[in-house]
């Protein structure tokens, strides 16, 4: 052989030699097949939408939003180091640091037997799978009365706490339920089942209104939308993608305790590590028809972000404690309520063009928690949209209470009938009727008290709350179409008991204005609860509660003085109405004189206008003294800046209020979702293997900036986002539309790709982009 | 006193030796040198047009049949389009050098080692020890010289050792010729392992640009592996002066880098709302012209000169080949 | 015995002297390939490691960082380099200050930092700490690791370990702190950088 040749060949086999060092990867990596473009807003399974008008270009957007603002929660209780579901509902995130809104048995439940000791929030990521677990949450607002809480965020999914600020969830706005009007659209996002499902999307319209004592203004809001249990605590949106209510249990026309709550074994109650119909069950979602109105949740939302709601020990809850001796009794019909929870008149018709009709009671021997319900039914047929739905009592042991409808084109004629139900026993029942033109029957309205007596008019300072120490009350009323010659009387009740009576031959002509009085034969009226009842020709035409309580050199309560803490002593520490930021807690003090232990105090603190906290609280202090409280925040951190108001109550009656400043006045700005624009999400794929390329970064500089001018620096960067593992990728914010930003896309070995003064025009939001770089 | 003897089989000659640019030749090896070979050329204008064909052929049955593959098929699938731009160029050129062929085994011999030095050498130093992907995109600049300096030096300067080392020395290269036809060799060996290397790194290519890819890159080594073969073959039978070979290089390496700055500028598309990124198109058009036109030019240039040689003063004596090797 | 014979040649040159000539053609090709690919690896070194001047703290810190890199301006840290290209994880290069009485122990605010991070991340854990020399100052080095898990829950990312670097430099009254993150893959690829940005520091 030549020797060239041989020379050739040992070339080559030391180069064939050198070549087999593994200088590619050995193992051939899994190819990662090129993803199918998501559209996340369009797999949501949606009845048929009711016509929108006027194209909105962000509508995907708004979708997409409510989507990923609709979260399940999963109460989950903890033995032996292992969690365990009970139940689940879903919640609304409102505030992009991670405040929720649900419904309280979704969040504490219904039975104290059964509490959670996690809530875990899982969020729809894609909404063609179930949700993904995501935090643990914990409740920092709660109404037990209203069945609304608000949960916060606090530990992500390895116990370790959350910084919120950087969450940046999505989250929806608040809209204004009070501007809802029968047969508006309504659109509800929920979690119906028991884990496993995908987020589900309903759509009804407003079929009524409800009221009721001590919820101001719609007490719900009924739809005819057919919302599964699980939806419970979940998203009721309206226009504008904002949340306008959120759908809470309800019951059937014939519920019974464990009908209401739906009520399945879920819990290994007896420990023997199956569950069966052998466990007790646990109280869980129903049927779904109604939605608190989301302006009864505003204060929570508001104690919930100055973090200074006490969250109140729940109730005893579950299963009627007292049953049979809970009565209703009294029942009496009024056009409406005066906001001292009082009938403006008695009535037994109303003329037709009447909006609202209200049924009033007093009570005795109920129990919180108890399930009762208001049915009302016009000419013999059950009104599903206006019947208070079942829930749980929590208007204590006795009282008065009401109840009503409000229908503002003014209410069908016909004969209504309302049925008062508790624990599946009708307890009362009365008729009334609507239609005939303004009813011609005496009417006495306005009834109020005063010690103070005059001829003509009427005192400035009627009303239902009156010092101690007066040895007589004035009842003033306005009266019409009485007729003079007729027999009226009047009746005085203390603590329920009559203690007087009076009758007479009308005389003071067909309307006007009187009074009546009562005087205590010696010394001062008793402090207590009084009531006046009044009949023309022995039919009730007026009824109104007063109290008496207070001395006559002061009121019941004096006036009110802040302070920033209580020395040993009970001394107030720093007295005055400014205090600098960073203050700890905010204390008051105020004298009180003429009080009575029993009494109904409430405390209510507002911030900025908006009330945060409610302390309904009932007088156990005494007769007099000093009385002081103080708000503060659950989570140590000092109060926000801005304006507090407090208003002391007394049985209902605004008899004190005060205000201080902290820090500027000002609080902090509560972030607003940002305005309309377009928001970019999508891919970076490798040219040559259509892979997506993790780890590649868009951005985005501000309008202005070329990439050429660009210093790298922070500050020219509008936004920015870093690709997941499949070249994913997500602006946090939206563009301008009109707007020109100049854009590059950067990843380790490829050539990097941008273009300078792109624009932004009317793509529809959220807007797919897809990238292909070049390897070097 | 000094022997002559012919610069290619080192016999020696008579005084009277023909001889081209200063150097002496036997009979027999004159006529060699100076022999006209029209099979490369048409063997490479038909490897252009046919890499042209195979490109469209492959994205039409991709666009028709919608064809998506996975997994293994699609591996095999990027094996084979790598391969098959340097048979194509084989089956071409053995077709058409019938007469008087090149010896097949010499050909796949260069081709083989254009391979193997790409897999030890090339794509180690390129990628390893340069590091290139890191910083060649960081800037114009770097973009370019290094696409030059690092990159095509490394390319051009194996292909031609490739050539020169192996089969330069060797009484198979006797032709002006056989510079361009053993650098196109060593060219499309190294395409092909670079392309090879490609598909198997990523485990398989998205076919649609993965086919053009292949194709660019084949058409683009091979030219530029000519080229230096062609001052390869120049310098084995003419006298050149010292800075013939290492300009011929520079000149290989310079091409060879713009022409990959060339089309990673050409093939970047804008960037709107809609996307964009990469049309790989008008890639492979800079390529087949850039093959076209080198080999066009390097066809012309070898006719010239060997026309030359055979009218010029040096031609002495008969023509006849005596004997053989 | 050993002859040889010639004749005079008409042109040319002599074959000895063409043979002369292509060896120094093929060194030529040669020292051509080898000062290209040295021009190559300056090219190379001129890029990669190409420096920009910055200055926080009112003047009162100032350095160099690695151009093409990403840089933020804060409280604190003060500054925030991240290079985009790095994969999944941006290799980052920090400063902070942190105040320090003269004669207390440097480590000390190394162990606040340290345990500041371990609650935002997982699997904190420090791997070691030495004395190194920094322009003619010693210096507490501390290293360590973690894994960076994205919180974000509507992109997939992969959780990346992370390997850093934390460097305390003395001052009067304080401590200056560099820090070097970088995924471990590319933590020694990208340990130069942090070099560079630490000997460019000047307070």
């Amino acid at each position: 052989m030549k020797r060239r040749t041989r020379l050739l060949i040992a070339g080559l086999a030391v180069l064939a030699a050198l070549s087999c060092k593994p200088s590619s990867p050995e193992v051939l990596p899994t190819l990662t097949p090129r993803p199918t473009a998501p559209t996340p807003s369009e797999d949501v399974p949606v009845s048929e939408p009711a016509p929108v008008p006027a194209v909105e270009t962000d509508d995907g957007q708004v979708r997409k939003n409510l989507i990923r603002s609709t979260v399940q929660i999963v109460a989950l209780v903890e033995s032996g180091g292992r969690l365990q579901s009970l139940w689940s509902g879903s919640g609304t995130i409102l505030s992009p640091d991670g405040l929720i809104l649900t419904n309280y048995h979704v969040a504490v439940g219904y039975d104290s037997r059964y509490r959670p000791d996690e809530l875990g929030v899982a969020i729809t990521v894609r909404s063609d799978e179930p949700p993904e677990p995501s935090y643990f949450a914990q409740v920092v607002a709660a109404d037990p009365h209203l069945d609304l809480a608000v949960i916060e965020i606090t530990t992500d999914l390895d116990g370790g706490p959350v910084d919120r600020d950087q969450l940046n969830l999505n989250y929806v706005s608040m809209g204004d339920s009070d501007l809802l009007e029968l047969g508006d659209v309504v659109q509800v996002l929920g979690y119906p089942g028991i884990g496993g499902e995908t987020i589900t999307f309903t759509e009804g319209s407003v079929s009524g209104f409800t009221r009721e004592r001590g919820v101001d203004g719609r007490a719900w809001i009924k739809t005819d939308a057919t919302i599964a249990g699980g939806n419970s605590g979940g998203l009721a949106s309206g226009v504008g993608g904002r949340i306008i209510g959120v759908p809470t249990q309800a019951g059937r026309g014939d519920a019974t305790p464990e009908d209401i709550a739906d009520c399945r074994p879920i819990a290994d109650t007896n420990g023997d590590g199956v569950i069966n119909d052998n466990d007790d069950c646990v109280p869980l979602g129903g049927f779904i028809n109604a939605l608190r109105p989301i302006n009864l949740a505003k204060p929570l939302l508001e104690a919930a972000r100055a973090g200074i709601a006490p969250v109140p020990t729940p109730g005893p809850g579950g299963g009627a404690q007292i049953s049979g001796a809970a009565r209703f009794y009294n029942l009496v019909f009024a056009p409406d309520a005066t906001a001292n929870d009082q009938p403006t008149q008695i009535v037994t018709r109303l003329p037709s063009g009447a909006t609202s009709v209200c049924v009033f009671w007093d009570y005795e021997g109920m129990a919180d928690g108890m399930i009762w319900e208001a049915r009302w039914y016009h000419e013999g047929e059950y009104l599903e949209g206006a019947s208070r739905p079942a829930g749980p009592w929590s208007g204590g042991t006795r009282g008065n209470w009401w109840n009503g409808l409000i229908n503002s084109d003014g209410l069908p004629e016909g004969t209504y009938r309302v049925e008062l139900v508790v624990d599946g026993a009708s307890l009362a029942e009365g008729t009334i009727s609507v239609g005939g033109t303004a009813t011609d029957a005496s009417a006495i309205t306005n009834l109020a008290f005063s010690d103070s007596r005059a001829e003509t008019g009427r005192p400035a300072n009627a009303g239902y709350l009156l010092p101690s120490g007066i040895s007589a009350v004035y009842a003033y009323f306005d009266y019409d179409n009485m007729r003079d010659g007729t027999p009226w009387s009047r009746v005085w009740f203390y603590e329920g008991e009559p203690i007087a009576q009076g009758s007479d031959t009308w005389e003071g002509g067909a309307s006007g204005g009187w009074w009546v009085s009562l005087s205590a034969d010696e010394g001062a009226l008793e402090p207590g609860s009084y009531r006046l009842e009044l009949y023309v020709e022995q039919a009730l035409v007026a009824a109104s509660g007063f109290t008496v309580a207070g001395t006559q050199a002061q009121e019941a309560i004096g006036p009110i003085t802040f302070a920033s803490g209580v020395d040993a002593q009970g001394n107030p520490v720093n007295p005055g109405t400014r205090f600098a930021s960073g203050l700890q807690e905010l204390r008051f003090f105020c004298d009180y004189a003429g009080m009575q232990d029993g009494m109904a105090f409430d405390e209510r603190w507002l911030l900025g206008g908006q009330e945060i906290v409610t302390f309904d609280l009932t007088w156990e202090w005494g007769e007099s003294g000093t009385y002081d409280n103080s708000i503060y925040r659950t989570s140590g951190d000092p109060l926000s800046d801005g304006q507090y108001n407090l208003e002391l109550y007394v049985e209902g009656q605004l008899v004190q209020s005060a205000s201080a400043t902290i820090g500027s006045g000002t609080p902090p700005p509560t972030p607003e979702p940002s305005p309309e624009g377009l928001y970019v999400v999508g891919y970076v794929y490798d040219a040559d293997t259509g892979a997506g390329i993790p780890g590649a970064m868009f951005i985005v500089l501000e309008p202005g900036v070329t990439i050429e001018s660009w210093d790298f620096s922070d500050a020219q960067v509008y936004t920015g986002a870093d690709t997941g593992v499949d070249g994913y990728f997500e602006l946090p914010l939206p563009l301008e539309r009109g707007q020109s930003y100049s854009m590059i896309v950067v990843a380790e070995g490829y050539l990097p790709f941008g273009g300078d003064d792109v624009p932004v025009g009317n793509e529809p939001s959220p807007h797919e982009i897809e990238i292909q770089l070049q390897r070097e | 006193m000094e022997e002559v003897t012919c610069c290619v089989c080192r016999r020696p000659v008579g005084a009277d030796a023909k001889r081209i640019g200063g150097r002496c030749f036997c009979a027999y090896h004159y006529a060699k040198a100076t022999q006209e070979r029209p099979s490369v050329w048409r063997a490479g204008l038909l490897q252009i047009v046919g890499l042209l064909a195979f490109v469209l052929l492959v994205e039409l049955v991709l666009g028709l049949t919608d064809l998506t593959l996975d997994g293994w098929p699609l591996l095999i699938a990027g094996i084979v389009l790598s391969v098959v731009p340097a048979l194509l160029w084989l089956f071409f050129f053995y077709q058409q050098d019938r007469l008087e062929p090149e010896p097949k085994g010499a050909v796949l011999g260069v081709f083989i080692l254009g391979a193997l030095l790409a897999q030890a050498l090339g794509i180690p130093l390129v990628e390893q020890v340069f590091d290139v992907r890191r910083w060649l995109p960081l800037g114009t600049w770097s973009h370019v010289l290094g696409s030059i300096l690092v990159i095509g030096f490394i390319q051009e300067f194996l292909k031609y050792a490739a050539v020169r080392y192996a089969i330069y020395p060797t009484l198979e290269f006797d032709e002006r010729v056989d510079g361009i036809v053993y650098g196109t060799a060593a060219g499309l060996g190294y395409a092909m392992v670079l392309n090879l290397g490609y598909v198997l790194d990523i485990g398989g290519v998205d076919l649609q640009a993965g086919v053009i890819r292949i194709v660019v890159t084949a058409l683009a080594q091979a030219s530029f592996a000519g080229l230096s073969g062609y001052f390869l073959g120049r310098a084995k039978f003419e006298d050149e002066p010292v800075w013939w070979l290492p300009g011929g290089l520079s000149l290989a390496a310079l091409l060879n880098g713009l022409f990959t700055y060339l089309r990673g500028e050409l093939t970047t598309t804008g960037l709107t709302l809609s996307g964009g990124g990469v049309n790989p198109w008008p890639g492979l058009v800079l390529a087949a012209v850039v093959a076209g036109a080198t080999f066009a030019l390097l066809s012309f240039l070898i006719r010239r000169a060997n026309r030359h040689t055979l009218a010029g003063a040096d031609a002495k004596g008969s023509v006849a080949p005596e004997g053989g090797v | 015995m050993s002859v040889s014979e010639g004749t005079r040649h008409s042109s040319g040159v002599s074959p000895t002297t063409a043979r002369r000539r292509d060896r120094w053609a093929d060194w030529a090709v040669i020292l051509l390939v080898v000062v290209a690919l040295g021009l190559g690896l300056l090219l190379r070194e001129m890029t990669l490691y190409r420096y920009d001047a910055f200055a926080v703290a009112d003047g009162d810190i100032s350095g160099r960082v690695p151009a093409n890199w990403l840089r933020e301006y804060g409280d604190d840290p003060l500054l925030r380099a991240r290079d985009p290209r790095s994969g999944a994880f941006n290799t980052a290069l920090l400063l902070r200050t942190r105040p320090l009485a003269a004669e207390m122990d440097p480590t000390l605010p190394l162990q606040s930092l340290a345990l500041e991070r371990a609650g935002a991340v997982t699997a904190y854990e420090t791997l070691e700490t030495d004395e190194v020399a920094v322009g003619g100052r010693t210096a507490i080095q501390r290293t360590f690791t973690y894994v960076q898990a994205d919180r974000n829950p509507y992109v997939d990312r992969l959780p990346v370990v992370v390997k850093g670097v934390d460097l305390a430099l003395q001052d009067e009254g304080r401590v200056v702190i560099v820090t070097y993150l970088a995924d471990v893959d590319t933590f020694d690829e990208g340990y130069r950088y942090f070099r560079d940005f630490v000997e460019s520091i000047e307070f």
